[in-house]
């Protein structure tokens, strides 16, 4: 008995040791872009626009354009792939359409964010005359999403008993009571957790909004979504293409402030998880 | 007098696996019918047959005809929703909507676009007809999910008891229970009896034998014999059902 015992504890100093190295590295780079971030901190860094002097360039428009963004995202393939997760777990199970319709999802998952921002431009920016804005962006964005929505959403829904369904089913409620009633709230907390990563990703993309015509010198704050496109990761982007060394600092600086959006949208929707499986149990 | 429940040469395919071969059986109003075999014989496909809910599984295919009260089941106007309140089915698993007890219990008038005190009423009287009005001391606001295991399934009972059904389907509604709760929930069948037919597929043989007026003996999908329950019992037709009977098959 004490072999295998010994072994199964060697696993798992090892695995600690992997997990310490994994919190360590997370650490480091925190400290490092908080440390280079440092110089650029003081509270006109949030509000004020891109500067050509380091010393007073600031994130305002950056950051209320990635705030745009990400909201446009979530509200364009939110509803549109958990549309599109119901429509083949629940309307079209193991028919033809849905083999070929969640294949085509599954394989555009796997599509590079810089062929989307190619498209985006394409279609959004020129095709219906968005131009370079948060608008284009958002939809960008959300086409960008969405794969990953359904096929977290699908799995969420997949994974909700069948017991449940053919209770309610049993007791005369239509599909869509079923659907509305019982399969959407129990999968509900799996589905915000596969779209929040989702949207963490797409929120620190550049690439495609980089395709699309991203400003990377704004002197306001974007208050439409038909304003010029501007984000937080693409404002990265131009500072560290600059030469003068200053500019390392407030580009660390908006790396933080991404982070930061990142973090609070996470904690938001850990919180709207909580409530719906406190809500109910 | 027509038979509540009438199928005939009711064939039900999964994909190329055929669940029931060409069964032909009558069910008679105000009495219980129980369905016995042994597992995979098509008990359950049987009685989901009865009320549409076969055909929510994809691949299915359902072949012969259905009739309740004289009407084809699968007849352009009628509706499965409206056919699955009016045939109620209790299944196997006790699965709970995770609410209230209240909320469980009307959950099948509410579907069907009922509101107000009525409701309120309703579960009052469900709940004492299947004994859970006092053992829940009239807190029925509670959590569903803290009764136990024979309470759950009589909740079950009520919440279909709730939609007024004329037809009780029971679908092996005791294996998951102790003798004691299995005893209860057959007292229950044996009173619900008054105002429902009732078709109840078991695994027990002695429960088919106390319980029933008339049993079926599916094996393989196939129906082997159908009869009033004490000559099936005591006089099998079908040496099939004599070796099932003894426990030769199970």
């Amino acid at each position: 008995m004490r072999g295998p015992k010994h072994a199964r504890d060697g696993i798992g100093t090892a695995c600690g040791v992997v997990a310490a190295g994994v919190v360590a590295a997370f650490l480091t780079v925190a400290v490092v872009l908080a440390g280079q971030a440092w110089s650029a901190a003081d509270p006109g860094f949030l509000f004020d626009p891109s500067s050509r002097v380091a010393d007073r360039a600031g994130i305002g428009p950056a950051l209320t354009g990635t705030i745009w963004l990400l909201a446009l995202t979530v509200a364009l393939a939110l509803p549109v792939g958990i549309g599109t997760a119901v429509y083949l777990e629940e309307y079209a199970p193991r028919t033809g359409v849905a083999a070929v319709v969640g294949g085509l999802v599954a394989n555009l998952a796997g599509v590079p964010s810089v062929v989307y921002g190619v498209a985006g431009l394409a279609l959004f920016a020129r095709g219906l005359g968005m131009g370079a804005s948060l608008l284009a962006g958002g939809c960008t964005l959300a086409v960008l999403a969405l794969p990953t929505v359904v096929v977290t959403s699908r799995a969420a829904i997949r994974a909700v008993p069948r017991g449940l369904r053919e209770a309610a089913y049993g007791l005369g409620a239509t599909r869509w009571q079923v659907v509305r009633g019982q399969v959407l709230p129990a999968a509900a907390p799996g589905i915000v957790t596969g779209s929040c990563a989702a949207f963490t990703r797409t929120a620190g993309e550049a690439a495609p909004l980089l395709v699309l015509g991203a400003a990377a010198f704004m002197t306001f704050a974007p208050r439409t979504p038909a304003d010029p496109l501007a984000s937080l990761p693409t404002q990265v982007f131009a500072w560290s293409t600059r030469s003068q060394q200053d500019f390392a600092a407030v580009a660390a600086g908006a790396g933080v402030a991404l982070l930061l959006v990142l973090l609070v949208m996470n904690l938001a929707a850990r919180t709207i998880r909580g409530r719906m499986q406190g809500g109910s149990a | 007098m027509i038979p509540v429940l009438a199928a005939e040469d009711l064939t039900v395919r999964f994909g190329r696996r055929t669940a029931l071969a060409g069964v032909t059986l009558e069910v008679p109003r105000g009495r219980i019918v129980s369905v016995i075999g042994p597992s995979g014989g098509g008990k359950t496909t049987l009685l989901r047959a009865f009320n549409r809910m076969n055909e929510l599984k994809p691949g299915v295919t359902t072949t012969g005809t259905v009739r309740f009260n004289g009407v084809d089941l699968h007849g352009d106007e009628v509706d499965a929703v409206e056919v699955r309140r009016r045939i109620g089915m209790v299944f196997q698993q006790a699965t709970l909507f995770p609410r209230s007890i209240l909320d469980n219990v009307v959950f099948g008038p509410r579907a069907g676009g009922h509101t107000g005190d009525k409701l309120l009423e309703l579960a009052e009287e469900v709940l004492v007809a299947v004994g859970l009005w006092s053992e829940v001391g009239e807190d029925i606001d509670r959590p569903a999910m803290q009764l136990s295991a024979g309470q759950r399934q009589r909740l079950c009972i009520a919440r279909t008891l709730a939609l007024r059904p004329e037809v009780l389907l029971l679908d092996e509604p005791t294996s998951a229970l102790d003798p004691a709760a299995t005893a209860r929930i057959e007292s229950l069948v044996h009173s619900l009896k008054r105002d429902h037919t009732i078709v109840l597929a078991t695994h027990g043989r002695r429960q088919a034998a106390r319980l029933s007026d008339f049993t079926a003996y599916l094996a393989g999908g196939e129906l082997i014999e159908y009869g009033p329950t004490e000559s099936l019992f005591t006089n099998p037709r079908d040496r099939r059902t004599e070796s099932y009977l003894t426990g030769r098959i199970e």
